[in-house]
């Protein structure tokens, strides 16, 4: 092998000659990129960037229990990674729609539209600058938009342990998890993220008075409904009208629903989620309450020739959920009323019809908001479950025109 | 030193129990010299290569072989169209570790065993592309690569035109002269005729012949190892008197007898 | 040996410059330009930088030694760049590069140009080790975890059922082994997908489509050290697989221990590929089409295409993601990206280069 130039000094030729002999140079072709691309690896190494601590802060326990410095004067909050809820329930718990920095999504901006708090705050609906415009939702992935996100100037970051969230907590910005909810209470986890959220706005008693309120409203359900004996509760499906059949089975998270209402879920001791109509002829239920936000309507379920043999379909016993999409997720306020209307519905004998009522006040009340007639008709989804049994009693003039039908 | 390239002893091959391709075959094979084996389709010449190259345990028997064996095979199939250089450097894999990478010296060595065989100029002509008897001398430079002292060639033969079939044969000649041993197989007794020193009839199971192709290339013996007689025709050519081996088929041309 | 007399003149001209397809340098060029694209793919993105920021930023980064107390840039933008943006680079170019080794070697041991990584079913096995991962609710570490166990036990699976048949190093029985298993797994994935409560169900469909999002320096050091370690080894003995391309009892005769080798070539290209779809799901489509195209650039040699392979599988993957991290807003998943890709660019191979590289003899 000859050297590369005459002028090389000696030893260097030697060693050249020795790294050709083992054909080592023939190997830098993907040796050097392996190598550097290893290097760029131990960059990573590097401690993470830090967020210095804010100058002046309160501390807040977040829902996994961490204690998070929140600077004062309060910046802004971003909701990341939710199904759109965490929304709802700052605007509910702060009634603070400027402390906004980022609301969700664009397809949580849809369905942000439907709820109620749309119509409370349009503001937050019709501000561009609080909904990100791409379609990015977090199911694509724990981190979709991070660096929009991070792009916003805010105080702090409202998420859940799997969105990104994770990435602002690790370098240091004040985030603040809501509770993993599992398939416990839905109401204990309402009730957490509306203290944590009050608390971060300086108006901790906001959230006690939400909670006392909704409290209150499922001991007045209790009492004016009495203890129903188990052999004389109705039982009750809440189910998809798409085949195969999302049935709201016993271990998922409507079984806060079913026991304040006294009634019995159908579907317990079946462990799938979805079931197919032999499964569903075979429990039937005295009651069906369809998911909100799309399929058939009571109507047209009940027209269906798959389904006449059910009992709650011959005595016209199907009504569509509350709410838009979902069904029954609806806030702190919302809820206890969403419950008081099940119950109403399967104990009609033992309930005066209030819903509309309960509806008016509490929002006129809390937030000064009145529902007009047409829209508490929406929400109750009027038109759509006027023909079956006993929904009368939820019309505009339901006190005169009130009617009665005794359960089986 | 030992003059034996290859031997074997009691050799017999069973496929399946008691369904003997052969069986008790023995032979020398003797270095410097040309071997050949000859046996109709389907008498198992294929598998005793196999179990020559040791790619295939016998049923019984034993073998031994005296120095490094380089295989030149009968079909030939590439899925890549890599350069007659490139197969040919495949022949340096017993030199080359199994973690390292051909070293100049490994394609000088190559190159020039492609010159031996007149095929430097197509060094890097892709191998798919060329004829069957181009082919077949590559991969001779390819087992000469290998610096075997064996080479051992399925069928040399049988997939080439004529004049790439004499080309061969004179190849075969040139190294045994040059001193490798070489042993081939093939169904053209005047092949083996022209070329071989020794050759091994495989009649049958058991049956087998065996030693200098002057006593066992015969025209009985090939009459029962094919079932067609052949006759020795010798004639003059240039100067020089040569003898082949003709098959007599029924359907030769007839001459009209003379007087 | 004696030579045959033939002047020998011709020998030395003909080997100091063989016409190499792609010129000598290509393996150099793929090289650099992926080290470049790395650096251009860390200046790009959806956070409002100003570009001589983050060149400034990128600066300090490469340069070993800590970083200087009172720099230009503020905390989100070296946040951006260092924790958001390098370790996806990073997994985006292993991956890629990854699946470009493994689809050359696996493309030269089983002979054949039409099979691509997921040939031993580890891209199944791996897929329902992930999904099964998410049922549980696992963090993002186990489901790498699950995911790599899967691949793995895939892959033994396979090796065993090919075990069984007659001749196990057999190339067919192998790929027969394959496409069971990876059924098999397939169908778990379904099992998985159809039991799984409807808030879970998205995020993994999302996953099984392949993409970067989400991936920290743990998931970085997951897929680096199987790639480059495992890549090391192939790169070792790419002049081997050569060899494999012959037939069996040709190599052989050439002293090669071609089912030991073709095992381990195999366990390597699997182990690369179950901890690609582990960290970021499955992207199919660049191990079959990467192989073809460094085919067409520097020839059927495994020394030059297994390098070549893998710095084009390289930066085809990082182009793909800097594509849909920037121009297309809708974070569309790599693993789509490169199907809608590759498709079309593989059939037009077909048609242009009518089967150049590979001979179907």
């Amino acid at each position: 092998m000859e050297p590369a130039s005459p002028g090389m000094p000696f030893p260097l030729t030697r060693i050249f000659r020795w790294t050709a002999s083992f054909g080592i140079l023939r190997e830098l072709a993907w040796f050097i990129p392996f190598a550097s691309i290893g290097l760029i690896v131990l960059a990573l190494t590097r401690p993470s960037p830090q967020f210095p601590a804010p100058a002046r802060s309160h501390t807040v326990i977040d829902g996994s229990g961490a204690p998070v410095r929140i600077g004062q004067p309060f910046q802004g909050a971003v909701m990341t990674w939710g199904p759109g809820f965490y929304t709802d329930a700052f605007l509910e718990a702060t009634v603070a729609p400027e402390a906004l920095a980022r609301a969700g999504t664009a397809r949580e901006r849809g369905d942000f539209a439907k709820r109620i708090w749309s119509r409370i705050f349009p503001q937050v609906l019709k501000q561009d600058s609080l909904w990100d415009s791409g379609i990015m939702t977090y199911q694509k992935g724990p981190d979709a938009g991070v660096e929009g996100l991070l792009a916003l100037d805010a105080g702090v970051f409202f998420g859940n342990r799997h969105g990104p969230a994770r990435l602002t907590r690790q370098i240091g910005i004040p985030t603040l998890l809501f509770s993993t909810q599992g398939n416990g209470n839905w109401d204990d986890f309402l009730r957490a993220a509306a203290r944590m959220v009050a608390e971060v706005s300086g108006h901790p008693e906001r959230a006690e008075a939400l909670i006392e309120q909704n409290r209150q409203a499922y001991r007045e359900l209790a009492a004016e409904l009495g203890a129903v004996p188990e052999a004389r509760q109705p039982c009750v499906l809440i189910m998809g009208t798409s085949s195969p059949y999302y049935v709201k089975s016993f271990n998922n998270d409507y079984q806060y629903y079913l026991p304040p209402a006294q009634v019995r879920n159908a579907t317990v001791g079946l462990t799938g989620q979805r079931q197919d109509a032999e499964r569903i002829l075979a429990m039937d239920p005295d009651f069906i309450f369809l998911m909100a936000g799309g399929g058939a309507s009571p109507q047209e379920f009940m027209a269906n020739p798959l389904w006449r043999g059910l009992k709650a379909v011959r005595a016209k016993r199907v009504y569509r959920m509350l709410g838009a999409r979902g069904g029954g997720l609806l806030g702190l306020t919302y809820q206890p009323i969403s419950v008081r209307w099940m119950a109403e519905i399967t104990h009609p004998d033992r309930l005066q019809p209030k819903v509309r009522e309960l509806l008016r006040d509490a929002y006129v009340s809390r937030f000064g908001y009145s529902m007009s007639d047409a829209e508490i008709d929406a929400d109750l989804h009027l038109d759509a479950n006027l023909g079956s049994a006993g929904y009368g009693r939820f019309a505009r003039d339901a006190f005169s025109v009130h009617k009665q039908s005794a359960p089986q | 030193m030992n003059n034996t390239a290859l031997a074997f002893d009691g050799l017999g091959h069973a496929y399946l129990p008691e369904r003997w391709i052969f069986r008790g075959y023995r032979a020398a094979v003797t270095r410097g010299r040309v071997f050949a084996l000859l046996g109709p389709n389907g008498r198992g010449k294929t598998t005793l290569l196999k179990i020559l190259l040791g790619a295939l345990q016998p049923s019984e028997g034993e073998i031994q072989v005296h120095g490094r064996i380089a295989f030149v095979p009968q079909l030939f199939q590439v899925s890549f169209d890599y350069s007659a250089l490139d197969m040919v450097l495949m022949g340096r894999a017993r030199k080359i570790g199994l973690f390292t990478q051909p070293v100049p010296a490994d394609e000088e060595a190559a190159l020039q065993a492609l010159e031996r065989f007149g095929m430097a100029h197509a060094a890097h002509r892709p191998f798919h592309e060329m004829s069957g008897g181009q082919r077949q001398l590559v991969i001779f430079a390819r087992a000469l690569v290998a610096e075997a002292d064996i080479l051992i060639l399925d069928e040399p033969t049988s997939a080439l035109d004529l004049k790439n079939q004499g080309i061969v044969l004179e190849w075969i000649a040139k190294l045994r002269d040059e001193g490798l041993t070489v042993l081939f197989t093939t169904h053209h007794p005047h092949h083996a005729h022209a070329v071989a020193d020794d050759a091994l009839l495989m009649f049958s199971e058991r049956d087998y012949a065996c030693g200098p192709v002057d006593e066992v290339l015969t025209e009985a013996h090939l009459l029962r190892l094919y079932g067609v007689p052949l006759r020795q025709v010798a004639f003059e050519y240039e100067g020089k008197a040569l003898a082949s081996l003709v098959p007599v088929h029924g359907s030769l041309r007839r001459l009209p007898v003379a007087g | 040996m004696t030579d045959s007399g033939l002047t020998i003149s011709v020998a030395p001209l003909v080997a100091k410059h063989p016409p190499m397809p792609g010129g000598r340098c290509m393996p150099y060029l793929l090289g650099v330009a992926v080290l470049l694209a790395i650096v251009g793919s860390l200046l790009l993105g959806a956070y409002p930088m100003p570009f001589d920021q983050a060149v400034t930023i990128v600066a300090h980064l490469a340069w070993p030694g800590p970083l200087p107390d009172d720099p230009s840039w503020n905390i989100k933008e070296l946040t951006v760049i260092q924790t958001v943006r390098l370790p996806r680079v990073l997994v985006a170019t292993l991956a890629g590069m990854g699946l470009g080794m493994a689809g050359a070697a696996l493309q030269g041991v089983m002979r054949n140009p039409l099979v691509g990584p997921d040939l031993v079913g580890v891209t199944s096995g791996a897929a329902f080790g992930g999904v099964l991962a998410m049922l549980f609710g696992w963090p993002p570490i186990g489901v790498v975890g699950l995911a790599f166990v899967g691949g793995l036990l895939a892959m033994g699976l396979t090796f065993t059922l090919a075990r069984l048949a007659r001749n196990g190093g057999n190339g067919m029985a192998l790929i027969l082994a394959g496409v069971f298993i990876g059924a098999f797994f397939i169908a778990l994935v379904g099992l998985v997908q159809f039991v799984a409560p409807d808030v879970k169900l998205p995020g993994m469909v999302y996953w099984l489509l392949g993409s970067f999002i989400g991936v920290d320096a743990q998931k970085v050091f997951m897929i680096a050290i199987p790639t480059l370690g495992g890549g090391a080894v192939l790169m070792l003995l790419r002049w081997r697989i050569n060899l494999l391309s012959l037939g069996d009892l040709d190599a052989a005769s050439l002293g090669v221990d071609v089912r030991w080798l073709r095992w381990l070539v195999i366990a390597v290209v699997s182990l690369i590929v179950a901890a690609q779809v582990s960290v970021a799901g499955v992207i199919g489509w660049v191990g079959l089409v990467v192989p073809h195209l460094a085919r067409m650039l520097v020839g059927p040699d495994h020394r030059r295409l297994l390098p070549a392979s893998a710095l084009l599988g390289g930066l085809f993957v990082l182009g793909l993601d800097d594509v849909t991290r920037t121009i297309v807003r809708g974070e569309l998943p790599v693993g789509v990206l490169s199907a809608l890709v590759g498709t079309p660019f593989i059939c037009f191979l077909f048609w242009k280069t009518q089967t150049k590289g590979w001979s179907d003899q």
